[in-house]
């Protein structure tokens, strides 16, 4: 995968969406370019998990298109978005419990095969693809052991590696560093950007010590809109950025999830 | 028009005693997680419950060799309800709360209850159906209060129907059915809303842990709920006895229509009970009327067959049912 | 490597009962152990979807009874030779209805004994799946439609022969049904169809198409995001289940000579997961044991206390759910797998618990 094609990889055009009347995105655009890494940030309710909906196809738009590798996503289903190149890390690890790490492995190579061809073995190639992997991730002795038996940390690489191997075009992470220590924190965002060097990566993160050390553009989501986007600096140094994080911290004395807002 | 009057009468009949029936396996459902399959036989306690206080009560609850006041069977529903509210907490306690966080098995527990109790009451009741005499007042209408009982022309002259338009005869006992699940509906609006078990109640249901939290014993809560669901349908059971013969398998008529209710209703909300019912009820006996007039043979059957096909084209577009617990 | 072994072992000592039995059981006893063994097929077929698919079907009675009727209606109308069978003539019926026409051909209905029960899941299963209804509705679901159709079959008299449905089946294929020998030979064909549909399913759960379906009922949501269609998924399972019941309900009508309305109810249909469940869900080989065990204790029973004999199996089996979960194999297994994981050296649990191993830096190969 040498792509250093220019553009946009994914075109998020108009979209709104509404749940009983209620407004979560209204007439939002964003885009990601090849090969980008895109940090996205926002208070609580900005909408930044419903953008992750819409562009998995989880949510659908009331209104709106979106545009991925130039096609239009928006009819499709999760599966076939998922096939179509959009991988999606989400929080808590997600893996089944009752396979072997092996086993989820080649679950998530198999993507794309028949129903029918997946009664028999998996190619040669895919098996050592999945082999090196399992390498990779740091999973090989513990590739018989059923899933459930891993470590938190172990579960979080190991879904990682199952998005991984899939060859995502873009892959989307969803607070990747959400109760990692700080050297774990450290690793993941080193990661984070190797893996952005082959891939387009949009990642949605609380922790902005960590956003500020990795990011190299960053959207602010609010109310369902793009407040402002560039680089951290100018975000941190933008008014009405600060008006939203502080403005909000000073009014509502117990931020949830932001403990530590944009320290500007 | 009359005809198709009377069928929706019949269909409003038959949805209220589908809304009994179904409000204990929602209650069950939604709070428990319990699918009880055993459901059914609390109809039946309820209508063998009728049974028996035709038999040994109805003496001393004002039936007279004239006059039937029917105080018997006003005695009987009460009766039902506590009999069957009775049975369904033993069976909470002792059964199902071990079976808690895994609904399959629950109902596959409560099928083995209900296959017992539909034995038990074989045993004791014989396999053949009995039938329970109404009260006066229902076969007859209120006339006989001013005609000699004796005099057996003018007691089969009197109406056993009601009309309220000219050539539109309601049955006494449909309207009286009717009327008595409108007032346990009230009755337990009023229980949810309005008294501390009902208001403990919905917080257990909305969230478990939270509510216990807040000091709610969600173990007493899931007993007296699954109770008060088991009293219901023995309601159900006693009021069944104006229209039908009682037997062992009585409920297991009703109860696979009774969970269609609570699959098209979605689970959790009264309202979604009584729209579900209601479209259940109507649509069967309205369905039915019609396949008729098409002359189409065992129309009954085709026109669940419509009903369920009804529920599972619904489910596409709403896999929640009608009313859902609004969540983001 | 060794579990499969023991796996294997197993199958075999069963099924090598299973075939020297009939040498050691009179005729009566034989015929209605050939009549279990198609009752294993359908709890073996039953555990693929209910034990490693999530699906409890509550409606299996309806797949059977198809593929009974489907094998009856030809046998019904060689049986009858050039008239019409008995019960058209009862209802007064003159021609030979159009539906019933084609089952003349015997090739047509045997493909039919399969086509129907699975055509009619895929289109039922489809539908009920891509609404993304939770387990439990798909249970009411079945169950509901298994209820309709046989008050369907029930009502429509001069198709389906009614309440007594198809009965008096003499000739099977030129053979005498009742004959010692063809039932025997019935034994043995019910037998290597067990045979096989256990090997077919054991096959499929140990896939990648298995684990798919294994991940589907883990987590659905998980398999959309890995890029399956789970709604596929489950409805292939489905089908496939649906097929091997219905060939069991061909098979049990050729050694029970009836095949009624009565089959197809709520009620067998829960006695089919009553065989699954006591025999142990998710063992597959649970559905064979269960099926045959429940079989034998329910004609046991039935027999010596034909009052109670009901209040005493409800008590059974509410007994088994209470204290065995896990079914006969179930336990079995879970005992064999502590001796062993007692047995082997604590090695094993020390290298999982050793904590996260972050991936080595650079290593990433996209």
């Amino acid at each position: 995968m040498t792509t250093t094609r220019q553009g946009k990889i994914l075109d998020v055009q108009n979209v709104s969406v509404s749940f009983d009347g209620f407004t979560v995105l209204e007439q939002l655009n964003f885009s990601i370019d090849y090969d980008e890494l895109r940090f996205l940030i926002g208070p609580n309710g900005a909408g930044k998990t419903t953008l992750l909906d819409i562009i998995t196809g989880k949510t659908k738009p009331t209104s709106g298109t979106v545009l991925f590798d130039g096609h239009n996503i928006r009819r499709l289903s999760e599966h076939q978005i998922v096939q179509q190149g959009i991988g999606r890390k989400f929080q808590t690890p997600s893996i089944f419990n009752t396979l072997t790490i092996y086993e989820n492995l080649e679950q998530a190579i198999s993507m794309g095969e028949s129903n029918f061809r997946l009664l028999g073995k998996a190619s040669a190639e895919k098996r050592e693809k999945l082999d090196q992997m399992i390498e990779t991730i740091g999973l090989a002795e513990q590739r018989y052991y059923e899933a459930a038996r891993l470590s938190h940390g172990q579960k979080q690489w190991l879904e990682i590696g199952m998005l991984l191997i899939q060859e995502p075009k873009l892959l989307l992470l969803d607070e990747p560093v959400a109760g990692m220590t700080r050297k774990e924190r450290t690793r993941t965002g080193e990661l984070v950007q190797q893996i952005a060097k082959q891939t387009s990566v949009l990642v949605v993160e609380h922790d902005m010590e960590f956003v500020r050390e990795f990011s190299n553009k960053v959207t602010v989501l609010h109310m369902g809109n793009v407040l402002m986007e560039g680089h951290m600096d100018e975000v941190q140094a933008n008014e009405s950025v600060i008006e939203v994080y502080l403005g909000r911290s000073r009014s509502e004395r117990t931020p949830k999830k932001e403990k530590a807002p944009v320290a500007v | 028009m009359d005809i198709w009057l009377i069928q929706a009468f019949n269909g409003a009949s038959l949805a209220s005693i589908l809304l009994l029936i179904s409000l204990g396996l929602a209650f069950a459902f939604g709070l428990m997680g319990v699918i009880n399959m055993a459901h059914g036989e609390f109809i039946m306690i309820g209508a063998y419950t009728t049974y028996v206080f035709e038999l040994q009560f109805s003496g001393i609850l004002m039936r007279t060799e004239t006059h039937d006041w029917g105080g018997w069977f006003i005695g009987s529903m009460i009766a039902a309800f506590f009999i069957a509210g009775l049975v369904g907490i033993l069976l909470e306690v002792t059964l199902l709360r071990r079976l808690y966080g895994r609904p399959l098995d629950t109902l596959l527990a409560t099928w083995g209850v209900g296959m017992i109790l539909q034995s038990v009451a074989r045993q004791v009741f014989g396999a053949q159906n009995v039938s329970v005499g109404r009260p006066m007042w229902l076969s007859k209408g209120f006339a006989w209060l001013w005609t000699d009982v004796n005099d057996a022309e003018a007691i089969s002259a009197l109406k056993p129907f009601w009309e309220i338009i000219e050539g539109v005869r309601l049955p006494y006992t449909r309207l009286f059915i009717m009327g008595v699940v409108v007032l346990v509906v009230l009755l337990l609006f009023y229980y949810l809303r309005r008294t501390s078990a009902g208001r403990r109640l919905r917080a257990t249901m909305q969230n478990r842990e939270m509510a216990a939290s807040l000091g709610v014993r969600s173990r007493s809560v899931n007993a007296i709920t699954f109770g008060v669901g088991a009293g219901l349908a023995g309601i159900a059971g006693s009021v069944l006895t104006l229209i039908g013969p009682v037997g062992p398998t009585l409920g297991t008529s009703y109860i696979v229509d009774a969970f269609l209710v609570v699959v098209l209703g979605g689970v959790g909300k009264l309202r979604g009970a009584i729209l579900a019912a209601l479209i259940i009820g109507m649509f069967n006996i309205v369905m039915a009327k019609f396949l008729i007039d098409l002359d189409v043979e065992a129309a009954a059957t085709v026109a669940k067959v419509l009903v369920l096909l009804l529920v599972v084209a619904f489910l596409q577009w709403k896999p929640q049912g009608l009313v859902q617990v609004q969540t983001r | 490597m060794r579990k499969s072994i023991t796996h294997w072992i197993v199958v075999a000592i069963l099924f090598g009962v299973l075939f020297i039995a009939p040498f050691f059981l009179n005729d009566f006893r034989i015929n209605l152990m050939g009549k279990f063994l198609t009752y294993a097929i359908v709890a073996v077929a039953l555990d693929l979807i209910w034990g490693y698919g999530g699906m409890l079907s509550l409606g299996q009675g309806l797949f059977f009874s198809l593929g009974a009727y489907a094998l009856a209606m030809h046998l019904k109308l060689q049986n009858s030779g050039t008239s019409l069978p008995d019960f058209m003539v009862w209802s007064g019926v003159e021609t030979l209805p159009a539906i019933w026409a084609p089952f003349a051909n015997p090739v047509f209905a045997l493909a039919m004994v399969v086509v129907v029960p699975t055509v009619f899941a895929f289109i039922i299963g489809y539908f009920i799946f891509r609404s993304r209804v939770q387990g439990v509705y798909f249970s009411i679901i079945s169950q509901a439609l298994t209820l309709i159709f046989s008050l369907l079959f029930i009502g429509q008299q001069p198709l389906t022969g009614g309440t007594n449905g198809l009965t008096d089946i003499q000739q099977v294929f030129g053979f005498t049904r009742a004959d010692p020998m063809f039932l025997r030979n019935m034994y043995f064909l019910s037998l290597v169809i067990l045979l096989l549909a256990y090997l077919a399913c054991w096959q499929v759960i140990h896939s990648r198409f298995g684990r798919l379906l294994i991940a589907t009922r883990d987590d659905e949501s998980r398999v959309r995001f890995l890029g399956f269609n789970p709604v596929i998924v489950k409805t292939l399972v489905f089908g496939f289940s649906a097929a091997l019941t219905g060939i069991a309900g061909a098979l049990y009508v050729i050694q029970d000579g009836i095949i009624s309305p009565a089959q197809m109810g709520v009620r067998p249909s829960i006695e089919m997961v009553i065989w699954t469940a006591v025999g142990g869900r998710g063992t597959l080989l649970g559905g064979i044991v269960g099926a045959l065990t429940v079989g034998w204790a329910k004609s046991l029973i039935s027999a010596d206390y034909p009052e109670i004999w009901e209040m005493i199996f409800g008590a059974l089996f509410l007994l088994s759910v209470l204290f065995l979960p896990r079914g006969i194999v179930g336990t079995v297994q879970h005992l064999f797998r502590q001796i062993v994981r007692s047995n082997e050296s604590d090695t094993r649990t020390k290298t999982a618990d050793d904590g996260s191993t972050p991936p080595a830096q650079g290593e990433v190969s996209v």
